[in-house]
């Protein structure tokens, strides 16, 4: 079980379990229908000469569905496809288990590059409101919410656990 | 003068002939001779709903409830309210009394637009009692002739026409008539619906609203603070404004009472050019409003950082925005603390019946570090001498370190990491303090812009370092130079001006009202506030702005050292930029488009709250914007938008109040319209698409609030307006076209020229049908249009 990023970020009994890359990379692989979203701050944090959008991108292009929120739309080359709506909007959809931006339910998604309240936020939804759902959190913030997330790391290690997850998809 | 319908005499002449002068079927009717005082000014009939209680427009807010069904983010899985607990609700399971968690995410709704409503409840009573008492129940609520409707909001609400102060009371009587029921509803969980939760929430949003215009309409008229003034005067904000040779008072809070009595000692003593009176929060907006003298410091998050530079000489707080902490940080900058209030006594010793020279004196002496005095006047007088007397003492003692202390500070850090996890901007703070400690304090400076100051770093730092008095040092020179202008609270927007701009305004043209209101819990720099009004403005967007958002707007300035409000006009009008004034101002906004609905389609106000918000909703393109909310109030304020029908955008942070209001544009059936003129059932899109939403960012807020100012009744050149602002503002932070063009576009009128042939191959592509077109729309079934029923039945009236 997690220690949450945020002090104060405690929600109850059902905390997330830690994960690894490869885990994580497995996972998404095995998945009937994964959705990636990809969080504005994506385009802000670099991780040493590479940005964490441009991990997202290549998930993307491992025909990852994805949705790109708050702008992170604009890295994204034009020939990749991409669903643009809020993180509120997509997760509001997400409670509905006949919903799929590609038209087929989902049942993982993952998130990365969103402020860390708001994406805790929005999987506290998904954890009480789709229980169809499995989420992993991508974030190098913990995040308790999730089903899975990535424990608190830094940079250099988020890094690595983001090579290895692309190695396993 | 004659009042209708009250004939007392007849009089009928077929024919009358005298010399040269004839008379042909001449009637004249005169009905009972009022005395003037009894003229009704106000002929409108009532409207169906005069002093809802919650049962009277639960029907209303289903219908934006099925349109809008919130969406919940629990930030607790337990319920810990009672013994039978605690609870694990996770997953939506049911605790021991039977409340599942959508029930409960409803039922905190209910509990904080309650407590924030209640807040400006106690405030409006405090200030309505002062003024009867002191100045007697006659004073007349005035705005000038430009402004014959005082209070759009109280008439819609309750029907009442106030005239004077003390007419405001029965508006509070019936306010305080609700709120035993709100409360009983939140117990065990009894209501035993999210949605009735919800409806009731609305509910309270709305006694808030007229809560806050009592208060406000209260305090301008009684202390002549400007009335629907668009060329209100200038005031000087920021910390640089204060002259710290002087001794300096400083104000914090919401209540202006307090202050007023320190501005009137001060006057009648000759000693305002010997003492400076600042204030944090919405106190400054209204002392400012009261007195050019008077300085604004900045939004609450200034409360600790300001302390604690030590400037103030005395600390006067009043009520609502104040720091639990306060008197324990006064204390430690030895500035007596001076409480005035029963909501906020501190633990404090009562000295309201005791000799002010005795206060004075132990308060100077510093045998009492603080003293609850609940008379306002004395609170005044007190504070003004114990300046005088205390300044030479302090010698404006700090707990701001020197520069070498910051770095002895910054060398013990063990770089844990513990402040950036309590911190709720994450920031970099560990950075900041490696460089610190080798005498470069520049990272640090730069944190104070995103620093919120609530000071949880400092609570969690192992090695008792004091972070934010750090922040404060490093940005010492910002926080003593900064020097800006602000417009002073206008109060009201006249009906006069609402209608120079009702028709452009609802037909379209002008893209839409943005509210930038509410508090100062930013997610990043403060100066997006700025930067985002500015955004507005240069689109041609009215922005109206009151409390703490109105004054982050104003701290910054451009390269020529001008703020926007020395830049815009005060007017409502297209690129205006309106500053109303403090929270409690906040219905003068809300009742703009009440103003339009009354103005422009001759909607009736009294008691008609169900019509107005149709109104609002299918045809005034507004939209708030409250960045930086995180008290109760700021929510309740929301939800008194929401019942009205106008939407609102807040910051990320604002997802921790759990819940939102979404559509779902795909669904196109819920958001299904009628046409009011046969009833008959029409989509004419996802219009506006939520009620209540989250941003992510500066740039999805701002392309959030454009596309919520789409309304039904747009016309196609205002349409197609909007869609210009949108697909601009889109490219612009999104890289891309829009993909949900033929959600809005409702035929090929409403495509932009300059984009036309894209658009097009969107639409084609899309498969996209053009909408009927339904002039004017409504949610409600036409029969339930007031208005309409009582046109029908021959009434005839007039609103003003």
């Amino acid at each position: 079980m997690s220690v949450s990023w945020k002090t104060g970020d405690v929600p109850g009994g059902y905390l997330s379990t830690h994960i690894d890359g490869a885990t994580a990379g497995r996972m998404i692989k095995e998945a009937k229908n994964p959705l990636l979203i990809v969080g504005g701050l994506a385009r802000k944090i670099d991780l040493g000469g590479k940005r964490l959008i441009d991990y997202a991108i290549e998930i993307t292009k491992k025909g990852i569905p994805t949705v790109a929120t708050a702008g992170s739309s604009k890295e994204y080359p034009e020939d990749v496809d991409i669903k643009m709506m809020g993180a509120v909007e997509i997760v509001n959809r997400l409670q509905n288990p006949e919903y799929g931006v590609n038209g087929k339910p989902h049942d993982l998604v993952i998130t990365m590059g969103i402020q860390y309240y708001l994406a805790s936020q929005s999987l506290s939804t998904l954890k009480n409101f789709a229980p169809h759902l499995k989420t992993i959190a991508l974030c190098a913030r913990n995040h308790p919410n999730a089903t899975w997330a990535f424990p608190y790391m830094p940079d250099y290690k988020w890094k690595e656990e983001l090579e290895k997850l692309l190695e396993k998809l | 003068m004659v009042a209708k319908d009250e004939k007392v005499l007849n009089l009928k002449l077929k024919k009358f002939r005298t010399g040269s002068f004839k008379l042909d079927g001449f009637e004249l009717a005169v009905g009972k001779v009022k005395e003037p005082s009894e003229i009704d000014e106000f002929a409108e009939p009532m409207g169906p709903t005069p002093k809802p209680g919650i049962e009277d427009l639960r029907d209303w807010d289903m219908k934006l409830l099925k349109r809008y069904p919130p969406m919940y983010s629990p930030i607790c899985d337990m319920c810990c309210l009672c013994t039978l607990g605690k609870c694990d609700l996770t997953g939506n399971k049911k605790g021991a009394c039977g409340i599942d968690m959508k029930t409960q995410q409803g039922r905190w709704s209910l509990i904080t637009a309650f407590t924030g409503m209640n807040t400006h409840l106690s405030h409006a009573k405090e200030l309505v009692e002062h003024i009867i008492e002191t100045k007697g129940p006659d004073v007349p609520i005035n705005f000038g002739e430009n402004t014959p409707v005082e209070s759009p909001i109280i008439r819609v609400v309750t029907g009442i026409v106030p005239k004077t102060v003390g007419d405001l009371v029965e508006v509070l009587d019936y306010i305080e008539g609700e709120v035993p029921h709100l409360v009983a509803s939140i117990h065990m969980g009894q209501e035993g619906s999210y949605l009735d939760y919800e409806s009731k929430a609305y509910h309270a949003g709305m006694l808030d609203s007229i809560s806050m215009a009592v208060a406000d309409i209260a305090q301008i008229c009684a202390f002549d603070m400007p009335r629907a003034d668009p060329k209100a005067p200038l005031a000087e904000i920021g910390a640089g404004t204060l002259d710290q040779t002087k001794p300096v008072i400083l104000v914090i809070g919401h209540n202006v009472l307090p202050s007023i009595s320190m501005i009137e000692y001060m006057r009648e003593n000759d000693v305002e050019d010997k003492v400076e009176l600042g204030g944090i929060c919405c106190t400054a907006h209204d002392i400012t409003r009261y007195t050019q003298r008077a300085k604004i410091v900045g939004p609450q998050s200034m409360e600790l950082k300001f302390v604690r530079s030590g400037i103030a000489d005395v600390v006067v707080v009043d009520e609502q925005c104040i720091r639990v902490d306060m008197h324990e940080v006064a204390r430690s900058v030895k500035a007596p603390y001076i409480s005035t209030t029963v909501k906020a006594m501190h633990g404090l010793p009562d000295r309201t019946d005791d000799d002010i020279d005795d206060i004075v004196k132990d308060l100077v002496s510093g045998k009492e570090t603080g003293a609850l005095i609940l008379d306002m006047e004395k609170a005044g007088e007190v504070a003004v001498k114990v300046a005088i007397d205390v300044a030479p003492k302090r010698q404006k003692f700090k707990v701001i370190p020197s520069t070498e202390e910051v770095v002895a500070y910054a060398k013990t850090c063990w770089h844990c990491g513990a402040c950036t996890k309590a911190c709720e901007n994450d920031l970099p703070i560990s950075d900041a303090m490696y460089a610190a400690a080798e005498g470069d304090l520049s990272l640090l400076g730069e944190l104070e812009d995103a620093c919120v100051g609530c000071g949880k770093c400092e609570q969690e730092c192992k090695r008792k370092i004091p972070v934010l008095s750090l922040i404060t040092k490093a940005s010492e020179k910002k926080f003593k130079e900064e020097k800006s202008m602000i417009r002073v609270g206008r109060g009201p927007i006249s009906d006069y001006e609402v209608r120079n701009v009702c028709d452009t305004w609802a037909i379209g043209v002008i893209p839409g009202c943005i509210a930038m209101v509410g508090c100062s819990n930013y997610p990043g720099a403060e100066r997006e506030l700025y930067e985002m009004a500015e955004e507005f403005l240069m689109r041609n967007f009215i922005v109206a702005a009151s409390g703490c958002a109105a004054m982050s707007i104003g701290l910054y300035k451009d390269e020529e050292g001008k703020s926007l409000y020395e830049k815009f006009p005060g007017a409502f009008v297209a690129r205006g930029l309106c500053n109303v004034g403090s929270c409690v101002s906040n219905p003068h906004i809300t009742d703009t488009t009440i103003r339009v609905a009354n103005v422009f389609a001759r909607r009736i106000m009294s008691g008609n709250f169900q019509e107005i918000g149709d109104y609002v909703l299918n045809c005034v393109g507004a939209c708030g914007l409250v960045w930086g909310a995180y008290s109760q109030k700021a929510f309740s304020i929301g939800m008194s938008c929401h019942r009205l029908g106008i939407p609102v955008v807040l910051g990320p942070h604002s997802a921790k109040y759990r819940h939102q209001y979404l559509g779902t544009k795909e669904d196109l059936e819920s958001f299904n319209i009628r046409d009011i003129k046969d009833g008959s059932v029409h989509n004419v899109g996802p219009i506006p698409e939520h009620l209540l939403y989250v941003a992510e960012t500066k740039e999805e807020a701002i392309l959030m609030c454009a596309k919520l100012c789409f309304r039904n009744n747009d016309m196609a050149e205002g349409r197609s307006l909007k869609i210009t602002n949108y697909i601009d503002i889109h490219k612009k932070y999104y890289g891309r076209m829009p993909d949900d063009l033929p959600y809005y576009i409702r035929n090929e009128n409403d495509i932009p020229y300059a984009a036309k042939d894209e658009i097009e191959e969107i639409l084609k592509a899309a498969g996209w049908e053009p909408m009927p077109v339904v002039k004017s729309t409504t949610l409600l079934d036409p029969k339930d249009l007031w208005t309409y029923e009582a046109l029908k039945q021959g009434k005839r009236w007039y609103s003003v």
